[in-house]
């Protein structure tokens, strides 16, 4: 999913690490937990703590603790998916249904009963046209979404209560990531009766089934929240979740420092070789590569010069990838697909995208650009975007392309974007889940307010996502070279510019983490779409 | 140390700038302030590296050197044998020649902005200190509002108005913002002023408005404004510093003080000289126009009292 900003961890997509406590967990339930509070801190307010528009990266990790969907992902290496709400389910006819046995007794943190219905009234959230949400693509697939969410029909026909806890969903055809899309942030269960009572200011009152609660919500000062004394599943250790809003990345690190935050990602660029020099930090800092992510510049295929799809070409030969990695302190991989490599389906044998200049400028020339042209980039201000943004502009410079860079604040990008205003962006991609379905076909095709931000739209390009949509899961094998066929064609028609694979850099307080010498009794393991689980935290 | 009178309003003197005596006298005079030359010299160096920096830089500001970087992203460290004499940026840009281009926008803001800081001021304090009661306590009161105003908050509600900023759009707002304090100086000297005897009977003797205002009042306000004017220059340069240092100053992509301090500040831990160069050279031009004006006030208020 689209990344608001520059945080390559967890929520909805992304990496996110979580400490395994061997003794404690299996024991389940034990000695209460102490005064203990798990703080992070964000440059910026967490957007939204309704399912809605949720998946952003501050927004899932401070939804994850109070909300269950119902599947969600196990906290191993390889993405895989177990029960949540729903207990068990089973799937039929050939994959296009779904039946899912739910919870007895679940609560949510206010007392009000969980209800088999209110899964229906969670996924319906996401359909209606009014509620604008990003992730309305992902539920399409679910029979009689299309109508319900044209206005044509009063309810989903394909989601179905079958029984006090039992609800059948049926898709229109088989989608074998689908129980992935019900992992996902934008797929948790809130309250119904609260959100119908709270409308759009529902999410500063978010209730869920989740282990904890939310107490306060300071905008842009601080969230806090506690442990659920509803909760149907083990208690948690950590008593407290604190999240402090507003300072910057320099801040954040220096509070890590001075043991005010106990996790923080990513590390901030310009922050990685010194944690990495310092001996007391370097035992606290990981870093993971191929985790699903990539950040790319876009190019509104309807404006000016880039209707041409030669200097689409030119634009991507003008960039020094490596630069942008050498910039990262080399915490990146330079970009030469558009499905980052963590995605099965990523082709490790493609050709790396060269840095050729002198032909970027022969392409401009051919395109009928010999003297350039001018263009402005927009941005987030996320100092690590704008300063490689930055080198981009200096390498587009260099063939005759000047670009004025016009940055704002993260919530205004935001904003602009969803609106479709921005013809040269930035746009940083997270796994949602493990599909190449995911990104390609979110963000290339559709509209810039659905995620096409290019709004390119490339009829063979459809034709061979819808094919390969329409495969089962046992076909992947060749449902992969339908999506390597239809990148193919994307990589020639460059409505982007690929960057990089950023890796996922996360300080971790030891605190939280095994101490050296002892015997591991904690582990640390890394999934691609989950945020940190706080949940399975203790801390020392 | 005072280096303008105490208010605005106190009287200046009793004598007018042509009776100095001798330019030579005064020169002599500034001279022998001390901190006279030395602010002199600090002004006159920011001053050359602005009107030479095409010459006098090593390197073009906006090159990002593929080898001004090491390896793993960090910045060289200032080298006087090296390359690059106070080190480079993140981006691998030469600290040096960015400062020496910087002093462009830092003198371009502080000079064009206090021009017409000095201008508006000027006008408006004469203006005020030659119409009726009524007007003059009209204008005064709207220069005390004015006065009031948060400073930077004015230029942010100013520069979202305006969208997008450039060097022009940042003169333009620190000079129309500037002016209250000199209206309030220049009116409390004109309002002495025009009470002198000289004065006085040239108002009795039917002299317009604007004669009074250019032939007696503004001659005697001049010596002052020039202070005054030496100052705000210096004041001009930090806030232009703060608005780039803010990001609503000149573009991001043109080297200046203030955008280098804030960027100095993100990479503080790895490459502290990003800081503390163009920390320096704001000091430099800054306190340079500071001396300058302190050394004037001596020269002009013993020769004037």
């Amino acid at each position: 999913m689209i990344r608001r900003s520059w945080r390559s961890l967890a929520p909805g997509a992304g990496l996110g690490v979580a400490l395994l406590l061997l003794a404690q967990s299996l024991g389940g339930g034990a000695a209460a937990s102490s005064g203990t509070t798990f703080t992070m801190a964000y440059q910026s307010d967490v957007p939204t703590l309704s399912p809605v528009n949720g998946g952003g990266y501050e927004s899932s990790q401070a939804s994850a603790p109070l909300y269950d969907g119902l599947v969600t992902y196990a906290p191993t290496l390889q993405p895989k998916i177990v029960p949540d709400l729903a207990t068990s389910w089973k799937v039929e006819d050939g994959g296009r249904v779904y039946v899912f046995t739910l919870r007895k007794g679940v609560r949510y943190s206010n007392g009000d009963a969980f209800q088999p219905a209110d899964v229906i009234y969670n996924i319906e959230q996401q359909l209606i046209p009014g509620n604008a949400s990003w992730a309305e693509s992902f539920y399409e697939g679910i029979a009689g979404a299309s109508a319900f969410a044209a206005g044509k029909a009063k309810t989903v026909s394909g989601l179905k209560v079958t029984g006090p806890n039992t609800l059948q969903i049926t898709l229109t055809q088989p989608e074998g990531y689908f129980l992935s899309i019900l992992a996902m942030p934008t797929s948790y269960i809130a309250d119904p009766k609260v959100e119908q009572k709270w409308g759009k200011a529902y999410q500063d009152h978010a209730v869920g089934t989740g282990p904890y609660e939310l107490v306060s919500w300071t905008h842009n000062s601080q969230l806090v929240e506690k442990v659920n004394p509803y909760y149907w599943g083990p208690k948690p250790k950590i008593a407290e979740i604190k999240f402090i809003l507003g300072p910057s990345p320099t801040t954040i690190y220096d509070m890590f420092v001075k043991g005010e935050v106990d996790a923080l990602s990513p590390v901030p660029s310009n922050l990685v070789v010194p944690t990495q020099n310092n001996r007391a930090l370097s035992g606290e800092f990981h870093t993971v590569a191929d985790t699903g992510s990539l950040e790319y510049y876009f190019m509104d295929v309807h404006t000016g010069p880039f209707k041409s799809v030669l200097v689409r070409q030119a634009m991507n030969l003008a960039v020094n990838r490596m630069r942008l990695v050498q910039l990262q302190a080399g915490q990146a991989t330079p970009a030469n697909q558009y499905l980052p490599p963590g995605y099965p389906g990523y082709q490790p044998g493609l050709p790396p995208i060269a840095y050729n200049p002198a032909k970027a400028r022969a392409l401009l020339k051919q395109a009928g650009y010999p003297h350039g042209f001018s263009v402005t980039l927009s941005v987030n201000n996320d100092p690590g975007v704008v300063q490689r943004a930055q080198s981009v502009i200096a390498n587009l410079a260099a063939i005759g392309v000047k670009v004025t860079l016009d940055s704002m604040s993260l919530s205004a990008y935001d904003t602009a974007l969803s609106e479709g205003k921005i013809h040269f962006g930035v746009i940083d991609w997270g796994m949602d889940y493990p599909d190449p379905q995911d990104i390609m076909q979110s963000s290339l095709t559709g509209t810039p307010g659905t995620g096409d931000m290019a709004g390119w739209n490339n009829a063979k390009f459809i034709s061979l996502m819808n094919r390969a949509d329409a495969m089962a899961p046992t076909q992947d094998a060749l449902r992969y070279k339908l999506y390597d066929q239809a990148q193919a064609i994307a990589l020639a028609q460059a409505p982007w510019i690929p960057l990089f694979y950023p890796n996922t850099t996360i300080l971790i307080s030891n605190a939280l983490s095994p101490s050296p010498g002892k015997r591991a009794n904690l582990g640390y393991y890394l999934n691609p779409v989950l945020p940190i689980s706080i949940q399975d935290l203790s801390m020392r | 140390m005072q280096v303008a009178p105490a208010s605005p309003d106190a009287p200046l003197g009793t004598a007018a700038a042509s009776e100095t005596g001798r330019g030579g006298r005064a020169w002599r005079r500034f001279l022998a302030t001390g901190v006279g030359p030395a602010g002199a010299a600090a002004v006159l160096l920011t001053l050359l590296m602005a009107v030479l920096a095409p010459q006098i830089a090593p390197y073009n500001p906006l090159t990002q050197f593929q080898n001004g970087l090491h390896l793993n992203g960090v910045p060289f460290a200032p080298q006087w044998h090296g390359p690059f004499i106070l080190g480079t940026d993140d981006l691998g840009r030469d600290v040096l020649s960015r400062i020496i281009w910087g002093a462009r926008v830092s003198m371009e803001v502080g000079i064009g902005a206090t021009a017409i800081n000095v201008g508006l001021g000027v006008l408006l304090g004469l203006f005020a200190a030659t119409s009726g009661p009524v007007v003059e306590n009209a204008v005064m009161r709207f220069t005390d509002m004015m006065m009031a105003f948060p400073f930077y908050l004015f230029v942010l509600l100013l520069v979202a108005v305006v969208g997008h900023t450039s060097t022009w759009t940042v003169i333009l707002v620190l000079g129309v913002l500037g002016w209250p304090a000199i209206v309030r100086m220049v009116r409390g000297q004109a309002v002495v002023i025009r009470e002198l005897d000289y004065v006085a009977s040239a108002r009795a003797s039917g002299a317009t408005r604007a004669r009074l205002m250019l032939r007696h009042v503004l001659p005697n306000v001049l010596p002052t404004v020039l202070v005054y004017g030496s100052l705000t220059v210096s004041s001009n340069i930090m806030a232009e510093s703060g608005l780039s240092f803010l990001g609503v100053g000149v573009p991001v992509t043109q080297p200046s003080w203030g955008g280098m301090v804030a960027e100095g500040l993100v990479n503080f831990q790895t490459a502290p000289w990003i800081l503390i160069f163009p920390g320096i050279a704001l000091a430099i031009a800054c306190i340079g126009f500071n001396l300058v004006a302190e050394a004037l006030a001596d020269v002009l208020n013993r020769s004037v009292g």
